[in-house]
């Protein structure tokens, strides 16, 4: 039985990620109509991925105070996060 | 950016899916707490009604219960009768006729009559607020293989941490080193033991099966021998008429008749036995019934004096009967005036599905079955032998009890060990695993077994196994389901075979694993113990 808090998480990262979906959507729309201004796109792509970066980051955090097998999912997503927020930068 | 927008999009919504789709098993434990969150209807002593919550109820209180309501706590019937349906928390179909003295239990439902009950427990006290913290408790427990994955996450976190490095000197390429990050994630092995686990728990929920801890997982689907107590588990555990000798040929209506009507007049356990020999409008009317000092029942019936008791009795009444049947159990005889009527012979009988359901054990591989019992070595040798059990220590005490169960795991075996759980509490716990039978309102039952049966039911014990054992290969294949595609997902990553955006392709077939496996251990929900077989 989830606690009221597992509830109120899960539903939080249920509407980020949705949330993110929508941007990723408006990016991809974006550069598809003014590819000229790709620029803009990969702006909101970028606000997108740190929108979602934050609850995987969380997650990783508390998977290192409180080690568990469901955590070693969180820090392996967190690692290709970080790595993929630096290729993307450079 | 694109991809480092939508692979934690992608990660998190599999999380999503994945605990909606254990809501799914969790739903079924959730709807014992529903059973619980009630209000009531409380008598005041000016007669008049009060609708209250559940939680506002003290011991004392008297509630109303009505058809169609649900009893919101544990009580006795101080008036009236009805019909309850106790499904839910027993898994027995059939309604229980209660009446005034009955003890009545919180999530049972009225079906139809007028009831009012005095509370005796209420909240966590009452037995359904019992079975909740067990199954909750059960819930958070955590099977044998996850135990043993957490043992090595460590190690398994800087074991991919290496491969993916190489994999990145090897190749030079990123999106490659990514795939086999994210196609390593033990997500589908994560939930392969605890998926199955809640579904079990839930299962056997409804089959009036609790569960605590896992010791349901690791040991009820190996065990290989059954120690039973005798009274209240194999028996009745109350005295039946085992055989009729009447005096004359044809008398054993009348004999049986008179006894019921002379035992309906007192509350002696023998009497009892005897009044339930007929239905009530078959049984002779008596008058002036009264109890003979001890020695049995006299009082008149058409004009004569009539008794049951034992045989001494009847030299007191100055009546020759015959000799007295050898019996190992309680003899009575029946006169009429100066008329001996013949004697009834009375034994605790074996349950009526006791012998189906040993034999059920023994198909299921519990070959070796022993009886143990504080009662004399005869009785337990008919019962033993009415049920087709060899092994037979009799006259034990409760200390004694426990060492035959522990001589018998010191012989290599795993037994099963059943009991009422009052005076069985020391050999349940020796066994590898202690069921205790008929847990409604008996606190010791709950404490000492490792799994509770709510009703006395004896097949409940095969379904138990049944549903271990399906659990456990379950189990067993979800971590074959696991290993195996994370295994392949890694080699594909790491050969570069998923593509430019391998890390995607890796987090969605990574999903797929693991609802699989959530699917496969939903096909746990369906287990019906009428229609599934070993």
């Amino acid at each position: 039985m989830l606690a009221r808090g597992e509830r109120l998480i899960l539903g939080l990262q249920l509407t980020v990620a949705m949330l993110a979906a929508g941007l990723l959507v408006i990016a991809v729309a974006w550069e598809f109509v003014f590819p000229e201004r790709a620029a803009v796109a990969q702006l909101v792509a970028g606000a997108a991925a740190i929108l979602v970066a934050i609850p995987v980051i969380a997650s990783a955090w508390h998977s290192l105070l409180h080690p568990s097998l469901h955590g070693v999912t969180d820090l392996l997503i967190a690692v290709a996060v970080v790595v993929l927020g630096r290729v993307a930068i450079c | 950016m694109l991809t480092a927008a939508l692979l934690p999009i992608v990660m998190i919504l599999g999380h999503v899916l994945e605990e909606r789709s254990l809501l799914g098993s969790r739903e079924a434990i959730r709807a014992l707490t529903r059973l619980a969150e009630t209000s009531a209807r409380r008598k005041d002593s000016d007669g008049t009604i009060t609708e209250i919550r559940t939680q506002d109820l003290v011991i004392g209180d008297t509630i109303v219960i009505r058809a169609g309501d649900r009893l919101p706590v544990d009580g006795i019937v101080s008036r009236g009768a009805a019909s309850l349906d106790m499904a839910s928390l027993t898994g027995e179909s059939v309604p229980v006729e209660v009446g005034a003295g009955d003890n009545v239990l919180a999530g049972s439902i009225d079906v139809d009559g007028h009831l009012d009950v005095v509370v005796t427990r209420v909240g966590g006290d009452t037995t359904l607020g019992k079975i909740i913290a067990l199954v909750r408790s059960a819930e958070r427990a955590k099977p044998p293989p996850t135990r043993l994955l957490e043992r090595y996450a460590t190690q398994y976190l800087a074991l991919v941490l290496m491969i993916s490095a190489g994999t990145w000197l090897a190749t030079g390429r990123t999106d490659t080193m990514l795939a086999v990050l994210v196609a390593s994630c033990p997500c589908a092995l994560v939930i392969a033991a605890p998926s199955a686990a809640i579904a079990a728990i839930a299962v056997a929920a409804r089959h009036g099966i609790l569960i605590k801890g896992t010791a349901f997982l690791e040991s009820l689907a190996d065990v290989d021998s059954a120690v039973f107590d005798k009274t209240g588990t194999l028996t009745l555990g109350e005295l039946t008429i085992a055989r009729i000798v009447p005096a004359e040929p044809d008398g054993e209506a009348e004999l049986t008749a008179l006894a019921a009507g002379l035992g309906s007049a007192s509350t002696h356990p023998v009497s009892r036995a005897a009044a339930r020999a007929c239905p009530e409008e078959a049984r002779q009317v008596i008058e002036n019934a009264r109890e003979a000092g001890g020695f049995g029942v006299t009082g008149i019936c058409n004009g004569q004096s009539v008794a049951l008791g034992r045989p001494d009795l009847f030299a007191r009444l100055g009546i020759e009967p015959p000799p007295v049947p050898v019996h190992e159990g309680p003899v009575v005889g029946v006169s009429m005036g100066s008329r001996f009527l013949g004697w009834l012979l009375f034994a605790d009988s074996p349950r009526p599905e006791a012998a189906a359901a040993l034999e059920e054990l023994r198909a299921l591989g519990l070959s070796r079955q022993i009886l143990l019992t504080g009662d004399r070595l005869l009785v337990a040798k008919r019962i033993a032998a009415l049920l087709k059990i060899d092994d037979v220590c009799a006259e034990a005490l409760p200390e004694q009890k426990m060492l035959r169960v522990q001589e018998e795991i010191a012989a290599g075996h795993l037994p099963l060990v059943v009991g009422d759980g009052i005076n069985d509490t020391l050999a349940l716990k020796a066994g590898a695993i202690g069921i205790a039978m008929g847990a409604q309102g008996t606190d010791v039952a709950l404490a000492s077994a490792d799994l509770v049966l709510m009703t006395s039911d004896l097949n409940r014990i095969g379904t138990a196994i049944r549903l271990s054992r399906r659990c456990r290969s379950t189990i067993q294949i979800n971590v074959v389901i696991g290993l195996g595609w994370t295994a392949v997902l890694v080699a594909l990553a790491a050969a570069g075979l998923l593509g430019a955006q391998g890390a995607i392709v890796a987090a969605l077939l990574h999903n797929l694993a693991t609802l699989i496996g959530i699917a496969n251990s939903g096909r746990l929900l369906r287990f019906d113990e009428l229609s599934d077989g070993d």
